[in-house]
């Protein structure tokens, strides 16, 4: 039982369970304001009826023509949350952004390849490694571009060369 | 300027080379020195120094010359922003933009810094005139903006509404393609027209909604619905405009659809229950028959043999009269199975259409909601009292035995059936706080049969182990509407009546068991059952926190090595931690007791690894705080500060500038939002907190430097660049302070919330259906102040601030959006809002409603609420040194002045209190009657550390004040009770004060207007800055008039004359006199208070209060020196570590740093002509200084001395704990947690002797200052 709204500020100083965990990082003040100001709807959090904060999700949409797509920046789930399905919620709220109101042809995120249940959780939602990105991370991890076409891809074309499909054998 | 030139300036500040941008700046005004291109940019690089004072001078030179070049204007700006000049900005855009109206870069930078003073009507003006100028459409959306920003201030209202209206007929909305047929987005093009489309329609919205032309709204919803950029806002918006229209059956048709799309959005479960009570409510009124079906028994509102209906849409047949019971109707329908929640209908469902399980789970859960706000509804027409003024069992008194049961029940029930998940507890929590202790009993009672111990095995099943969490969790939640006492508590809990031991012993066997379940996982994520060490630990503090109340009952104390409770609780968050190494539960909970403890070493390393930045220095800097002020940790201190004021600093810079960006950006919704934020942390006490410590610890640190030169001077230099943020906080009303507590104990307390906790459930509102987005809000209405004070601007005006502001920051920081909070709520007018939209809680037990952590909160709850008025005396305190550096009598005498009221209202001193005299004053004014109140502060504080808690006042000839609030039987170091500074606490700022008024009337006697005055005797450095006012104006004049007395006034005859003795600047023998007298009583009072800061007490008073043996057992070897283990005791079983610390950085550092200044000022007693006058006053008033520095050095050299001992008994003590005394046998897990115990107990050892060790380089650098004092008689 959580109700879905769109992060405000005061939120920031309210998602410590979130935040304090070893995963997730707590950006500059202006990061958060950036994407609250250009992408509002994009930025939402999961609040229980007493307001403590659930999780949250923040992205943004980006590119141009067919590459016009939606781009997961931060999802997090306080642990007490997780596995209840709220990650999946989350997505799928960016994701209807994303496809309904802006028409966008793919989402994409970056992971860490270590951050194996995450990997695989996005797996689960269909989203294939498009690419791996050597030292995306600070120089010390690289990382996985992972991609999901939406409604307007009907063909596929914004994972055609997708990584996966070259190493792991999967089928688009 | 040439090209080349300006290329390599800009370059070098590009580069942050600013000290070369200033120099080649310089070379340019060398040869042009009118060039105002240069001075803007040397005053840019200036302001990036930290040079600000040195930067506005060359802004106020080119503002003189009224430049109207748009870059010079924007690097202006650059530096007017920075440092919050922000008028200062208008002005000089002002006059620009006037000369060239037709310059769009002028016009829109005055635009934006008009959106920073907030003059809606200027913004207005200036977009309108930018709309006609440059014709584009996006000006004409910035006024309408202004108007709507506007149009909830005072005086704003339906005429520029109806200016809005116009205009708007002037911007038609166009409806843009979206989605797959929409054409490919970019950046620039459809992606912006879309941004733009929503932005004109939200202005449309608005401005129509708050003309109350619900209908046209409507209608234009109806065309426009795929203009709105969040999924569902049609639905959320129809819901709200019929609502607010007073349709509230349309309303609750709305939101019943907007539910059968996504029924996971709890909001609009909770708007639909709302809507459904108030339409009953109104049903009620309209036949004028206040109370027609109002009956809170749900069972016999509605037969449900008789309602039955196989689809949603074939309930619309079986409706009642009652909108309640519709509800009621349909959420049994869906919880019993019989129809699903579904419609076929709908194509395109946000969600699955929920599972069986789900939909019954929602219907429960929705079903309490109902019950609940009927029952709120019901008890306030009955009471006629508003629910956040009513007591918890006043609510239930209104309730008959079968609604209780049935509200219990239902949570019996969900717990039962749902208590496998792990949000169970969650979404009960609103409802457990509103129980009442009756309640809460009989909920336990239902519960308890429940709790199976889950088998340990290797199954993989979780839900066992969860659903034994959750009740635990609610069990353990239910604890806080119990009274305290041990016994009511263990009944309460689970476990059949067991002990906290027996039940802390079962959880960790589970934890243990149940580990296998997580044996997958990766090294970074939690176990399922980690939850189980946190509530031990929570329990083991608790019981910490009972056996030193009882042992405090009886006299004892229990050193902290054999706290058994507390070193488990550690043990067992090591454990934790050894499984998820990763479980910042865990490290938070392990910070917090450490730092409870004093134990600032073993706090740091958990501090460290949790790694706080960015914003969460404004949610959790407190605990950084607390931890380091406790232990002395100054360095580290320094730097929270540090990051604090820069937090406060960037915030305000980047919410400024993201502000700009949404208007850019057309995210209109946004503006209310930045708005409100700007205003929040413009009242949050942490950068209040930050600046006042910093400086403090400056004060400290310049401390220690001049134990190592010779210029005390160098002091007051490095304090006064804090001087005019303390000035500032130092005049703020005491109100201002207690008003900005805007983050509220609890809730920043429960931004970590690890612990089942009562947190008062925010206020759920309409509106909250609503993204916030929707509908553009006004900012805080202004309401009627309740208290107004001044505040000195830049410009040295001043200017009204009302509390208003900060009640409406109050509310809508808890997330509030009630009716009346000027929030996104307030856009709620013309019409009566939904009665519904506030439902604040009841008041619940004080300790549920305030205790977020339960135990943990009662730690730092103290803190809290001593902190606004410690603030503002430390901020006066300190302010009032600098001042008397700087030899401004008059200021100084203010402030002295201000902190004798603050120190009356703060119950530290009494009003209408004559001065203390020394015994042999024969013009003693008569003590107050009561024997009680002739036992100072000092002494009825030493009392309370004393075994017996009777020990007859050791310094009784001091009687400042009586104890009316509580003294002479003060609390003990962990009482929560009182929000009243402690026994202990009102002798330091006694003894602060008397140390300030003493040092101002010895620079009021020797007058610095005086020719050969004070500087004749005193350091060769010059003065700071010359005092502005002459020493005949008389300063103490002011205090003396005032009721609230700490001193006797002076003779007004005397503070009058001028200075008549030889090259000696006495002015008034009594005013010598009064210094004497002062001195005689702070050489009394040091000793006393010293005791009480540092733990101190005579050979005499130990011998009576040791039984023996103590000493060896809290020092471990302390050789039976009762001096010593007395100490130990007090330091670390009695909060002394953390009294000493603050001690230590408080009051003895005022005094010491005023000591030296005061030998130094002080003049000789040459011999006179006036023999009446003053040679002799000075001579006793010398011989009196003498007297307290001996009387201090000899109390801090023996301070030492313990110290030194202490470090010596701890060197030497093994690190070993007790093993396996709290819990019984239990095979390998005792023997694991000895392990961990031992860990602790080697933790606390070592964090011990390095806080010996910090706080004897304390006193030391103490010692080193007073040494070095050259006094000449």
């Amino acid at each position: 039982m959580v109700t879905i709204r769109l992060l405000s500020v005061d939120d920031l100083f309210k998602f410590n369970n979130v935040n304090l965990d070893a995963f997730t990082e707590t950006f500059r003040t202006d990061f958060y304001l950036h994407y609250l100001t250009n992408w509002p709807e994009c930025c939402v959090v999961a609040a229980t009826p007493d307001d403590t904060i659930a999780g949250y999700i923040i992205g943004k949409v980006e590119g141009s023509n067919d590459s016009w797509h939606g781009h997961v920046t931060a999802l997090s789930i306080a642990p007490d949350f997780r596995k209840t399905g709220l990650a999946q919620r989350l997505m799928a709220y960016l994701e209807d952004v994303c496809d309904r109101i802006h028409g966008c042809f793919f989402m994409d995120l970056f992971v860490r390849p270590s951050n194996t249940v995450a990997v695989r959780f996005y797996r689960k939602l269909g989203y294939v490694v498009w690419r791996v990105v050597s030292g995306y991370y600070s120089g010390s991890e690289d990382a996985y571009d992972m991609r999901r076409p939406l409604a307007r891809d009907r063909d596929g074309k914004s994972i055609a060369d997708a990584h996966d499909f070259k190493t792991r054998g999967i089928k688009a | 300027m040439s090209a080349t030139k300006l290329s390599s300036i800009y370059s070098a500040l590009d580069n942050g080379n600013n000290k070369n941008a200033i120099k080649l700046c310089n070379g340019t005004l060398q040869k042009q020195p009118h060039n105002t291109t240069a001075k803007a940019l040397k005053a840019l690089a200036l302001q990036r120094l930290g040079k600000a004072d040195e930067a506005l001078p060359l802004l106020d030179e080119i503002k003189l010359q009224k430049p109207k070049d748009p870059e010079l204007i924007r690097v202006a700006n650059c530096v007017y922003h920075a440092v919050r000049k922000e008028q200062d900005a208008q002005e000089m855009c002002e006059v620009a933009y006037q000369q060239d109206p037709d310059n769009e870069e002028l016009a829109v930078a005055y635009f934006y810094c008009l959106l920073r003073t907030r003059d809606y009507a200027k913004q207005q003006q200036v977009a309108m005139k930018m709309s006609k100028k440059f014709s584009k459409p996006k000006y004409l959306r910035w006024s309408l903006m202004a108007i709507l920003m506007s149009s909830g201030l005072d005086g704003a209202g339906s005429r520029t509404l109806d200016l809005a209206e116009m205009m708007l007929a002037k911007a038609p909305l166009n409806v843009p393609p979206r989605g797959a047929g929409a054409p490919p987005a970019t950046k620039g093009g459809a992606a912006s027209t879309l941004r733009e489309s929503y932005g004109l329609f939200l202005l449309h919205m608005s401005v129509l909604r708050l003309k109350g032309k619900y209908a046209e709204a409507l209608e234009l919803l109806g065309k426009c619905e795929s203009c709105t950029m969040v999924p569902l806002e049609d639905y959320a918006l129809r819901v709200q405009l019929e609502a607010e229209r007073g349709r509230l059956d349309k309303a609750i048709e709305a939101v019943r659809r907007y539910l059968l799309h996504d029924k996971n959005q709890w909001c609009a479960t909770e708007v639909f229950v709302r809507l459904s009570v108030e339409r009953s409510l109104q049903a009620g009124r309209q036949r004028e028959d206040d109370d027609p079906l109002w009956t809170l028994d749900f069972n016999t509102r509605v037969n449900m043999d008789e309602a039955t209906a196989n689809r949603m849409s074939e309930l619309g047949a079986l409706k009642t009269s009652d909108p309640i019971s519709d509800a009621y109707l349909m959420l049994r329908h869906v919880r019993d199975g019989i129809i699903k929640f579904s419609d076929a209908s709908i194509t395109a469902p946000m969600s699955e259409p929920p599972s069986p399980e789900e939909g019954r789970r929602w219907a429960l859960c929705a079903e309490l909601e109902l019950r609940k706000q009927t029952l709120v509804v019901h008890a306030e027409k009955k009471l006629r009292k508003k629910i956040g003024d009513m007591s918890a069992q006043e609510l239930w008194g209104v309730a008959s035995q079968p609604e209780g049961a049935s509200f219990i029940g239902l949570i019996d029930t969900y717990a039962a059936e749902f208590g496998g998940s792990p949000t169970c507890f969650y979404e009960l929590r609103p409802y457990l706080a509103f129980l009442d202790e009756v309640k809460a009993r009989q909920l336990s009672g239902l519960l308890r049969p429940r709790v199976v111990v889950p088998q340990d095995g290797h199954s993989n099943e979780k839900r066992p182990v969860r659903q034994y969490m959750s009740l635990h969790k609610i069990l353990h939640a239910l604890r806080w509407h119990m009274p305290i006492d041990k016994a009511e508590r263990t009944a309460a809990n689970g476990g059949g009546g067991g002990g906290d031991v027996e039940r802390v012993a079962e959880w960790l066997c589970v934890y243990t068991g149940h580990l296998h379940l997580d044996q997958d996982k990766s090294s970074m994520s939690y176990n399922t059952v980690d939850e189980l060490t946190a509530l031990a630990a929570e329990v083991l503090v608790e019981m910490d926190e009972r056996q030193a109340r009882e042992a405090h009952r009886q006299g004892k104390t229990v050193p902290l090595a054999e706290r058994e409770a507390v070193v488990s609780a550690l043990a067992v968050l090591e454990m934790c931690l050894a499984h998820s190494e990763y479980n910042f539960h865990a490290r938070f909970l392990s910070l917090l007791i450490y730092s409870h403890l004093g134990l600032g070493a073993a706090a740091q390393s958990f501090i460290v690894k949790l790694d706080f930045k960015n914003v969460q220095y404004e949610a959790l800097g407190y605990t950084l705080f607390d931890t380091y002020l406790d232990s002395a940790m100054i360095p580290e201190a320094l730097e929270v500060c540090k990051e604090m004021c820069e937090l406060e600093a960037d915030f305000y810079r980047q919410t400024q500038d993201a502000m700009q960006n949404a208007y850019e950006h057309e995210s209109y919704g946004r503006v209310a939002d930045f708005t409100a934020a700007l205003d929040r942390m413009k009242r949050s006490m942490q950068p209040v907190r930050a600046e006042v410590m910093e400086g403090l610890m400056n004060l400290q640190q310049a401390l220690g430097d001049t134990s190592q030169g010779d210029g005390f001077g160098d002091m007051a230099l490095l304090v006064q660049k804090d001087m005019p943020m303390l000035r500032k906080h130092a005049g703020m009303s005491l109100s201002w302070y207690q008003l900005n507590q805007d983050r509220q104990v609890h809730l920043r307390c429960t931004s970590v919330p690890p612990f089942p906790a009562l947190p008062p459930s925010p206020p759920p509102s309409l509106t909250s259906v609503i993204p916030p987005a929707t509908f553009i809000s006004h900012p805080p209405t202004h309401t009627q102040p309740q208290h107004t004070q001044t505040q000195p601007t830049a410009t040295g005006a001043t200017k009204t601030s009302s509390a208003g502001d900060d009640d409406h920051a109050s509310s809508s920081s808890r997330g509030s959006h009630s009716d009346n909070d000027g929030g996104v709520a307030s856009t709620i007018r013309k019409v009566p809002p939904v009665r519904c939209a506030s439902v604040p809680m009841p008041v619940v037990p004080p300790v549920a409603a305030a205790e977020g952590y339960g135990g943990f909160v009662s730690l730092f709850l103290p803190r809290f609420q001593e902190m606004p008025a410690c603030l503002k005396m430390w901020a006066t305190a300190l302010s009032i040194v600098c001042l008397l550096y700087e030899k401004d009598l008059d200021e100084a005498s203010r402030m002295l002045s201000d902190l004798r009221h603050l120190m009356a209202i703060t119950g530290i001193i009494q009003a209408q209190q004559p001065l203390p005299r020394p015994e042999h004053d024969t013009a003693l004014p008569s003590p107050p009657t009561d024997d009680t109140d002739s036992t100072s502060a000092a002494a009825a504080a030493d009392a309370a550390d004393s075994t017996d808690g009777t020990a007859p006042a050791p310094c009784s000839r001091l009687w400042w004040g009586d104890d009316a609030h509580g003294i002479s039987s003060p609390p003990p170091p962990w009482d929560t009770t009182s929000g009243e500074p402690s026994g202990r606490d009102k002798a330091f700022w006694r003894m602060t004060y008397l140390c300030l008024d003493v040092a101002h009337r010895v620079l009021e006697a020797c007058g610095p207007s005086h020719p050969n005055g004070s500087t004749s005797s005193s350091s060769s450095r010059p003065p700071p800055k010359p005092s502005p006012a002459p020493a005949s104006t008389a300063p103490l004049a002011a205090s003396s008039s005032s009721s609230l007395s700490l001193a006797d006034g002076p003779d007004p005859s005397h503070t009058h004359r001028s200075p008549a003795v030889d090259d000696v600047s006495v002015r008034a023998g009594s005013t010598w006199e009064d210094v004497e007298r002062g001195l005689e009583v702070l050489t009394q009072l040091l000793p006393d208070v010293m005791r009480i800061g540092g733990g101190l007490e005579t050979a005499d008073e130990s011998k009576g209060k040791e039984a023996g043996g103590t000493a060896e057992a809290a020092g471990g070897g302390g050789g039976g020196d009762a001096a010593v283990g007395r100490f130990q005791r007090f330091m670390w079983d009695e909060g002394g570590c953390t009294g000493c610390s603050r001690f230590l950085l408080g009051p003895l550092l005022f005094v010491t740093a005023l000591f030296p200044w005061i030998a130094q000022t002080m003049p000789r007693a040459r011999k006179d002509k006036d023999k009446s006058a003053g040679p002799s006053a000075v001579h006793a008033a010398r011989i009196a200084f003498k007297g307290c520095i001996t009387a201090y050095v000899s109390e801090l050299t023996r301070l030492s001395t313990i110290l030194g001992r202490a470090r010596q008994a701890m060197a030497d003590k093994p690190s070993d704990a007790p093993t396996g005394g709290l819990f019984p046998d239990q095979g390998e897990l005792t023997k694991e947690l000895d392990v961990y115990r031992r860990s602790v107990a080697t933790q606390i050892l070592s964090s011990q002797r390095q806080q010996l060790h910090r706080l004897n380089e304390l006193v030391q650098k103490r010692l080193q200052v007073l040494r070095k004092i050259t006094f000449k008689p």
